[in-house]
């Protein structure tokens, strides 16, 4: 029964033992837990940051965080949450490192969007990431925070060190900024 | 409708998966490895002793006991029987009658050794004594006792020598007379090469005197125990020691280390490095307590040696570009149609990790303090225990 144990089920450790694995600091288990959540982590990280490059930075502090604090886990809640709001929080500390929170964007004008939501789904996602990217780095924040993460504004507020109204007006002005780059990419406002 | 986007968004990226690089993992543990606290004893230099050459002097007091040192030469051993200095006792050989060819003897040592016996007797066996040490000699009056400079002579313990040597005037010279702080005994003395005895390898007094008129000197006073002489300085040996000396030696070997600390750290050094040839040299000053005990300090470098052996991470080089691409859209208006977009591209390229091979080399001085021990002393070899710190 258990002779292929080790050999053949690596992939079929359940998640308490690779949690186990690194309390114990077993780099087998570590790397496990690694290439289970790096891909969809990395697809977290980039959200945040300008470039491939940034958020690998960012995983990689966010994993060397996740295996030193791996024993703060509870088992309160999915891991797979516990990990994200890791790289989540971590890509928000880079980012408060690197810039501003909120550049003021020429977008007063901008009237309340719309938008063809057919050709937006259409798009791939990594040219909608590419989009997403150019936003300035407060915007993109409170964008991912709210819209993709579903954080409160009173979540985000406390995050970020604003009041949620910020983080209301941030999201409003994230969002009207976000279509104005899509119309620059041919997605017209209907 | 506004809502739409968020919809949009959050459906396409909440599950978006993206490859990280190749070796970021590793990358993670190295940087982990970096970030703990690392604690590292290495003691280098206690290991380091398996082969060791020691060149080692011994330096002559300059003070006042120099010239003690030399009033004990040869040429003047005639009044060592009679010197008993506040300081030191001398062990004295007493014997007339030492084989012819002993005397005779062109051989330096046998001279030493045939001198050094005359010098016990009182006249009359001037025969024995080299022509160097005749003409010498002959201006030492063989009768009057040494009147050594800055130095108290025991009469009573000469007239005690002179005592012992009267009863012994006739005996075997294969038991020769030896006396020492423990008393006197008897030696045979052509098994001894008396010039190349050291302090280390003075004969061992077994076989208590017996045939002493003890009536002559029951009433004289003897050394005793607590007098200040606590080392027995050898027989043969022309100078006397200083309790100080200085002490030279080089050493060379293999040093290792021991490491501690967080577990990947430990493993990347010790398959990365591997110990070379080393070397250490001390400058020590040592007192010696007694016989056993010795106190040194001074200095000690040791140069440590080891061989790095890695090869670097592979480099991942990332470069953007701009690609032009074709799509077809649906246009509100316009219906299907072909549009082209730019998208930014990022390129990777990987640059294989080179092979590294170097000696690094670890420098350290260090100031010991030693209490060393001899457990064993013979006559080419000794062995002894050290015990001490090495601060520095």
């Amino acid at each position: 029964m258990n002779q292929n144990k080790n050999s053949t089920n690596d992939n079929q450790l359940n998640e308490h033992d690779l949690i186990n694995g690194c309390i114990r600091n077993d780099v087998h288990c570590q790397q496990l837990l690694y290439e289970k959540y790096s891909p969809k982590m990395m697809g977290v990280s980039l959200r945040y940051c300008n470039s491939k490059m940034e958020a690998e930075d960012v995983l990689q502090d966010a994993f060397i965080k996740i295996f030193d604090k791996i024993k703060t886990f509870k088992g309160e809640g999915s891991f797979e949450g516990w990990i994200r709001k890791v790289v989540v929080f971590t890509a928000l500390k880079s980012n408060d490192k690197r810039v501003n929170k909120f550049e003021p964007g020429d977008i007063d004008n901008v009237q309340e969007p719309s938008l063809d939501s057919k050709a937006v789904s259409n798009m791939e996602t990594a040219y909608l990431m590419n989009i997403l990217q150019e936003l300035p780095v407060g915007y993109k924040t409170v964008f991912n925070l709210y819209a993709v993460e579903g954080y409160s504004h009173k979540e985000i507020g406390k995050m970020l060190g604003v009041t949620d109204v910020t983080s209301r007006t941030q999201y409003s002005r994230a969002k009207q900024y976000l279509l104005k780059i899509l119309a620059k990419h041919g997605i017209k406002r209907i | 409708m506004s809502n739409e986007i968020e919809n949009i968004f959050k459906q396409k990226f909440e599950n978006f998966e993206s490859a990280p690089s190749a070796g970021l993992f590793d990358k993670i543990q190295a940087a982990r490895a970096k970030k703990k606290r690392i604690v590292i004893w290495m003691w280098s230099s206690a290991a380091l002793l398996l082969f060791s050459l020691g060149l080692g002097y011994a330096v002559l007091s300059t003070s006042s006991d120099s010239k003690l040192a030399e009033d004990n030469t040869i040429e003047k051993e005639q009044n060592t029987e009679l010197i008993t200095s506040e300081e030191q006792i001398f062990p004295v050989i007493e014997n007339d009658k030492l084989p012819p060819s002993a005397n005779e003897s062109a051989d330096p040592k046998e001279e030493v050794q045939s001198s050094k016996t005359k010098s016990k007797t009182t006249g009359g066996a001037n025969s024995f004594v080299s022509q160097k040490e005749k003409k010498r000699q002959s201006s030492i009056d063989d009768t009057v006792l040494p009147q050594a400079e800055n130095r108290t002579v025991n009469e009573e313990l000469a007239k005690l020598y002179q005592k012992i040597h009267d009863a012994n005037k006739n005996a075997d010279p294969k038991k020769a007379k030896i006396f020492t702080r423990n008393g006197e005994s008897e030696v045979d003395l052509s098994a001894i090469n008396l010039a190349n005895l050291t302090k280390r390898n003075i004969p061992e007094i077994k076989t208590p005197i017996t045939n002493i008129d003890s009536t002559n000197v029951a009433q004289i006073d003897r050394p005793q125990d607590g007098d200040k002489a606590d080392i027995n300085l050898p027989i043969g040996r022309l100078v006397r020691l200083s309790r100080w000396s200085i002490e030279a030696s080089a050493a060379g070997g293999f040093g290792s280390r021991i490491l501690s600390g967080p577990t990947d750290y430990v493993t990347m050094r010790n398959t990365t490095e591997s110990v070379k040839f080393s070397t250490a040299y001390n400058l020590n000053v040592l007192y010696r307590i007694n016989t056993k005990w010795s106190a040194q300090t001074g200095v000690s470098l040791v140069n440590r040696r080891e061989n790095l052996s890695y090869t670097s991470a592979d480099q991942i080089t990332y470069m953007q570009r701009e690609e032009t691409r074709t799509e077809t859209i649906i246009h509100p208006v316009l219906g299907e149609i072909e549009r082209e977009y730019t998208v930014t591209v990022t390129d990777s390229s990987v640059q294989k990790g080179n092979q590294t091979n170097q000696t690094n080399t670890y420098l350290s001085a260090s100031i010991p303090l030693v209490l060393e021990r001899g457990l064993y002393e013979g006559e080419k070899w000794s062995l002894m225990t050290k015990i001490g710190v090495l601060a520095g």
